[in-house]
C-alpha cells in the first residue's frame, strides 16, 4: 500500500481528531462541574459559527481577527446567561433529567433562533483560512495547521487555568466536592458559571475553526458533537487527556479505514469503537478512575 | 431526538391542516382551475422551495394574463412540503382533497417515492423534477417528469467522459441516496458498455471529510472522476480535490451550476469543471432568453434549475389542459401521455411510456462560476 497515502489519510485525519478533542473537553468540563451533560453542546458550536461568519463577518463586514475576539466575548456572555438561565436552576431539581430536557430545549431553541436570524441558506465565508501547504506528495492544508495549532494551545492555557491559577483550583474543588467547596469559601454557583462560559467559548473556537471545513448550516457541528462524545468515553469520561487520545484516535482511525472497509461506512468506525472499548475496558483507554 | 421533534411537529401540522380543511369548503368556481402545488418553502432546502414557487407562480401568471386556459383562469393551491416525506406525505393528502385538477411537486425522488401512491390512489395526475431512475420503476401512470431521468444524465455523462474527454479509467463519487446511487448505477451500466474500468467510492448525506474517498479514487490512478452527489456535498468534493492536489478533469451532476452550489466555493475549485445538467440561464435558445429576462424583469435575478423547470412544468399542464376534451383529471393525465414537441426553457418536452417528458441534456463548462454550454444532447429513446 502506498506510504503517501496513508501518510496523507494520518494528517487530514488529525486535524479533525483534534475537533473532536476540542468538542470531547467542552462538554467533559461542564460534565465535571456540574454533572450534567450539556446536550445542546453542539448547538453553542453552530451559534458560535454562526454569531462569527452570519453576524461578524457577512453582515457587519468586521475584520476576521477582530470577529474571532467580538465572538469569543459574545459567546463568553452568552454561557454566562445559559449557566444562571438553565444550569444552575436546574442541576438542583430532584432528578437530573429536568436539566437534560432543559439543554435538549435550549439545543431546539438555538437552532430556530440561528434559522430565524440568518436564514437557513447555507453559506461560507470566501477566502476565510484557504490554502495549502504542499511537502512532497503529502498536502496540508492551512485550516489543518490552524486547528491543530490551536487546539494545542487552546489545552495548554485550560491545563495552566485548572492547574496554576486560584481559579482554576477552585473548578476543581467544585468538581470535586461542591458542599466542601462551599464550606471553603468557594462561590459553587459563579464557579459554575465560569466554567460554562469557558466551555462556551471553546466551543465558539471549535466552530469558527471548522468553517472551512464544511459549509456553515444549522447542522454543522451535529457530526461532530456526536463524535466528540463517542471520543471522551473512549479516552475516559471525564478525563481531559483521555478527551485528547479519544479525539484523536478516532479522527486517524476513521480515515485510515477506508484502506480497508468501503467508505460509506466510515463513521461506523467511531461508534464501533466506543462499543467495543465500553465492553472490553469501560473505564476508557487511559483507565482512569475519577 | 430529533425525529421525536419532527414526529410532535407533523402531528400538530396534522391537527392544523384537519382545521383548515373544514374551514375551508373548496367549492372551486367554474371559471377558475385549481392546480396544486407541493414544494419545500421552509426546512432544509428553501432556497430550492422558493425558486420553484417563483417560476411556477411567473408561468401562471403569463397564462392568465393571456387569457388563461380554455378561458378559465388557473388558480395556484401552494402548499409547504418542508423537503421531508412526513411532510409531503401531509400536504399532498391536503392537495389531492382540495379539488384540484392536478398537482405540480413534491421535488425530491425521495418524497416522490413516498406520495406516489396517493396520487395514484386519487387518480390524479402530477409533475415533478426528481431525476432518479428508480421513480420509473414505480409505475405509476399519474406521474409526469419534468427533467430529464438521471438514466438520460448519467448516461450522457459518462458517454461524454470517454467519448469526447478520452476517460481511460474514471472514479464514481456518489451519495449514498436515491439520487447518487441511482445516477451510480446508470453511469456504471454505461461504462461497462463501453468496456472503460472504473472505481467507486461513496460517501454519505452530510459527510464532512472526503480525504478517504478521494484518495482511493487519486491511488487508484483514475483519469477522470463523475462526481453524483447533493449541494453540499459538491461543494465539499470540490474543496478537497482542489486541496488534494487531484488534477483530473470532473463531470458533475446538476447541481454544480446553480449558485446556491457556487456561492459555496472558491472560483478555482470548479474551474474547468463539466455539467451535465438541464438548464443554464447562459443558454443561447430564444426560449431561455425571454424566459430569463421575464424572470429577471419579475424578480430582479436569474432564474436556475428550479425555476425553470417548474416554469416549464406549468407550461405542459397548461398546454395538456388545454388539449383535454374536458378538465377532468383523468382527461388531463390522458392529455399529458401525448404531449409533443413543446418547446420551452427547460427542453423539448414529448411524454414517452413511462411519463418522462424530457430527454435531453445539457453539457457545460464552468468558467469562472460562469457555465458556459458546450453541448445539446438529445437522446432517442
Amino acid at each position: 500500500m502506498d506510504l503517501n497515502v496513508i501518510i496523507q489519510l494520518i494528517v487530514s485525519g488529525l486535524a479533525l481528531g483534534f475537533v473532536y478533542a476540542l468538542v470531547s473537553i467542552e462538554y467533559t468540563i461542564i460534565y465535571n462541574s456540574t454533572g450534567l451533560l450539556n446536550f445542546s453542546h453542539d448547538k453553542f458550536i453552530m451559534i458560535g459559527a454562526y454569531v462569527f461568519a452570519g453576524q461578524f463577518i457577512v453582515s457587519m463586514g468586521v475584520e476576521p481577527w477582530l470577529a474571532v475576539i467580538a465572538t469569543i466575548l459574545t459567546m463568553f456572555i452568552f454561557g454566562i446567561v445559559v449557566a444562571k438561565g438553565i444550569f444552575n436552576p436546574l442541576r438542583n431539581m430532584t432528578s437530573p433529567i429536568f436539566a437534560v430536557m432543559g439543554t435538549v430545549f435550549l439545543g431546539r431553541i438555538l437552532t430556530e433562533l440561528a434559522r430565524l436570524i440568518w436564514g437557513a441558506t447555507p453559506f461560507t465565508v470566501p477566502g476565510f483560512l484557504k490554502g495549502t501547504f504542499q511537502i512532497g506528495e503529502i498536502v496540508v492544508t492551512r485550516v489543518s495547521l490552524i486547528i491543530i495549532v490551536a487546539s494545542i494551545l487552546i489545552l495548554a492555557a485550560l491545563q495552566f487555568l485548572l492547574k496554576k491559577t486560584k481559579i482554576g483550583k477552585a473548578m476543581r474543588c467544585v468538581q470535586q466536592n461542591k458542599t466542601a467547596a462551599a464550606l471553603m469559601g468557594i462561590n459553587v454557583s459563579t464557579n459554575i458559571n465560569l466554567t460554562i462560559a469557558i466551555s462556551a467559548i471553546i466551543c465558539a473556537a471549535i466552530g469558527i475553526m471548522v468553517i472551512p471545513l464544511f459549509t456553515i448550516d444549522l447542522t454543522i457541528a451535529s457530526m461532530i458533537g456526536l463524535k466528540g462524545f463517542a471520543a471522551g468515553v473512549i479516552g475516559g469520561f471525564g478525563y481531559l487527556p483521555g478527551a485528547i487520545v479519544g479525539g484523536i484516535s478516532i479522527g486517524i482511525l476513521e480515515n485510515l479505514s477506508t484502506l480497508i472497509i468501503p467508505t460509506l461506512y466510515k463513521d461506523c468506525i467511531a461508534y464501533g469503537l466506543l462499543i467495543i472499548i465500553l465492553l472490553i475496558r469501560p473505564s476508557g483507554l487511559l483507565g482512569h478512575k475519577r | 431526538m430529533k425525529s421525536k421533534f419532527k414526529q410532535i411537529s407533523s402531528i400538530v401540522l396534522i391537527c392544523i391542516i384537519l382545521v383548515l380543511t373544514a374551514c375551508s369548503s373548496n367549492s372551486g368556481s367554474t371559471d377558475e382551475i385549481q392546480i396544486g402545488l407541493s414544494t419545500a418553502m421552509t426546512g432544509n432546502f428553501p432556497l430550492a422551495g422558493e425558486r420553484t414557487k417563483q417560476g411556477v407562480e411567473l408561468a401562471v401568471k403569463e397564462i392568465n394574463a393571456n387569457g388563461g386556459v380554455n378561458g378559465k383562469k388557473i388558480k395556484l393551491v401552494i402548499e409547504d412540503d418542508q423537503n421531508t416525506q412526513t411532510t409531503a406525505v401531509n400536504v399532498v393528502t391536503k392537495l389531492v382533497n382540495s379539488g384540484v385538477v392536478a398537482v405540480i411537486g413534491p421535488h425530491t425522488s425521495g418524497n416522490v417515492a413516498a406520495v406516489s401512491d396517493i396520487y395514484k390512489n386519487a387518480k390524479i395526475p402530477f409533475i415533478t423534477g426528481g431525476a432518479s431512475p428508480k421513480l420509473t420503476a414505480l409505475g405509476n401512470p399519474y406521474l409526469f417528469r419534468a427533467r430529464p431521468s438521471d438514466t438520460i444524465s448519467g448516461k450522457v455523462a459518462a458517454t461524454y467522459a470517454v467519448e469526447t474527454l478520452g476517460a481511460k479509467k474514471v472514479g464514481i463519487s456518489f451519495n449514498n441516496n436515491d439520487f447518487g446511487t441511482g445516477g451510480r448505477d446508470v453511469i456504471k451500466a454505461t461504462l461497462e458498455q463501453l468496456g472503460i474500468p472504473y472505481v467507486e467510492a461513496g460517501h454519505n448525506s452530510g459527510d464532512k471529510d472526503l480525504t478517504g474517498q478521494l484518495m482511493q479514487l487519486k491511488s487508484a490512478g483514475v483519469d477522470l472522476i463523475i462526481s453524483w452527489t447533493d449541494d453540499a456535498e459538491v461543494a465539499l468534493t470540490s474543496r478537497q480535490l482542489y486541496e488534494l492536489n487531484i488534477k483530473v478533469p470532473v463531470i458533475a451532476s446538476a447541481g454544480v451550476v446553480m449558485d446556491q452550489v457556487l456561492n459555496l466555493v472558491e472560483p478555482e475549485y470548479v474551474e474547468n469543471w463539466y455539467s451535465v445538467t438541464d438548464f443554464v440561464s447562459s443558454n443561447s435558445r430564444q426560449e431561455v432568453v425571454d424566459f430569463v429576462k421575464n424572470f429577471n424583469d419579475e424578480y430582479g435575478i436569474d432564474p436556475e434549475l428550479y425555476a425553470s423547470t417548474y416554469y416549464s412544468a406549468m407550461y405542459v399542464l397548461a398546454d395538456a389542459i388545454e388539449r383535454a376534451s374536458e378538465t377532468t383529471p383523468e382527461k388531463i393525465r390522458e392529455a399529458l401521455t401525448k404531449t409533443s414537441e413543446l418547446s420551452l426553457p427547460e427542453g423539448v418536452y414529448t411524454a414517452d411510456a413511462n411519463g418522462d417528458m424530457l430527454h435531453e441534456s445539457i453539457i457545460v463548462q464552468i468558467k469562472s462560476k460562469k457555465s458556459v454550454v458546450l453541448d445539446i444532447v438529445r437522446l432517442g429513446d
